[in-house]
């Protein structure tokens, strides 16, 4: 009985034990980038984020002379996150807003997103809740995102 | 018989096997950068001067500034303690340009960015390391548009402060 105690302890100690988790999160949508925008910002709106501003870097370029693909960068945000970022950890302010890229990916979209990681910082405990918050938020609206219409 | 005692060896070999794809799991999930994630520079200047500098130094840089907004971008109201900040967004298209052929998952991290903020009169200018983005994209290709970009960054942040 104490072994087997001794080795569940172990085993919940060890599942516990990443702290961190990095990582691109992708994920993507048959539908092309125009639709697959206003898809995103139900998505983002469902999920209590507001879309702070949206930047087409892939036309910006594309006026300039440079081919590549279609992306536009979609910034996101809520109002408790900035207020617990600003009044806990300040470091942690250039990674707010929150920012998501839709690419064209011939003639779908695909999403990527990287939620703040924690490595290198050392937020205090209730920061870090808030990021593994981000983490499963962005998650969640990735895998949201691929069941566009 | 029934009471068997616990062997300390034991519990550190039952340790190890779990630990160690734990550990392989995060490792798979990213590199651990050495690098600190964020660039962090104190100015002399109240904020205002020093976005005005910073704005002065990216247009000096090369770097087009394509938009300059509250940090919270009107989601909140201002901080009745008095903490102001703002970030500017900027560009260099040939330098993305770069980057994003070498990895198109670089533009993820544009425009580039600065936060300035301001709080109990201390004024802080804040940017994500490049640096930092490339060893978390875990792509060694990137390391030199990225030093690039660090080195860049430091200087916008020098002549801003300066």
């Amino acid at each position: 009985m104490t072994r087997m105690m001794l080795t569940a302890g172990l085993l919940l100690s060890a599942l516990g034990a990443p702290a961190t988790q990095v990582g691109l999160i992708e994920s993507r949508c048959a539908a092309p980038l125009p639709e697959a925008m206003s898809w995103l910002q139900k998505v983002v709106a469902d999920h209590d984020y507001q879309v702070m501003q949206i930047q087409p870097v892939g036309e910006a370029l594309a006026t300039r002379g440079y081919r590549g693909e279609d992306f536009k960068v979609l910034f996101i945000g809520r109002a408790d996150d900035f207020k617990r970022v600003q009044a806990d950890y300040p470091p942690l302010m250039p990674f707010l807003p929150l920012n998501l890229t839709l690419a064209d990916d011939n003639g779908a979209t695909r999403l990527s997103v990287m939620p703040p990681a924690g490595q290198g910082l050392s937020p205090p405990p209730v920061v870090a809740r808030l990021m593994a918050r981000w983490r499963d938020d962005l998650t969640m609206i990735a895998r949201d995102f691929n069941g566009c219409q | 018989m029934g009471a068997s005692k616990v062997r300390p060896w034991r519990l550190v070999t039952i340790w190890l096997c779990l630990m160690w794809p734990a550990a392989a799991v995060q490792a798979v999930g990213g590199i651990r950068p050495p690098v600190r994630p964020v660039l962090a520079v104190e100015s002399p200047y109240p904020l205002d001067q020093t976005v005005a500098n910073l704005r002065l130094a990216i247009d000096a840089a090369n770097f087009r500034l394509v938009r300059e907004l509250p940090w919270h971008g009107g989601l909140m109201q201002v901080d009745r303690r008095g903490t102001r900040a703002k970030v500017l967004y900027f560009c260099n298209f040939s330098m993305v340009n770069d980057a994003i052929a070498v990895d198109r998952r670089f533009s993820q991290f544009l425009p580039c960015r600065m936060t300035v903020s301001e709080r109990h009169g201390k004024v802080i200018i804040k940017a994500v390391d490049p640096l930092y983005i490339s060893q978390l994209l875990g792509n060694a290709r990137l390391g030199p548009a990225c030093y690039r970009a660090r080195n860049m960054y430091l200087r916008l942040m020098d002549e801003a402060t300066l």
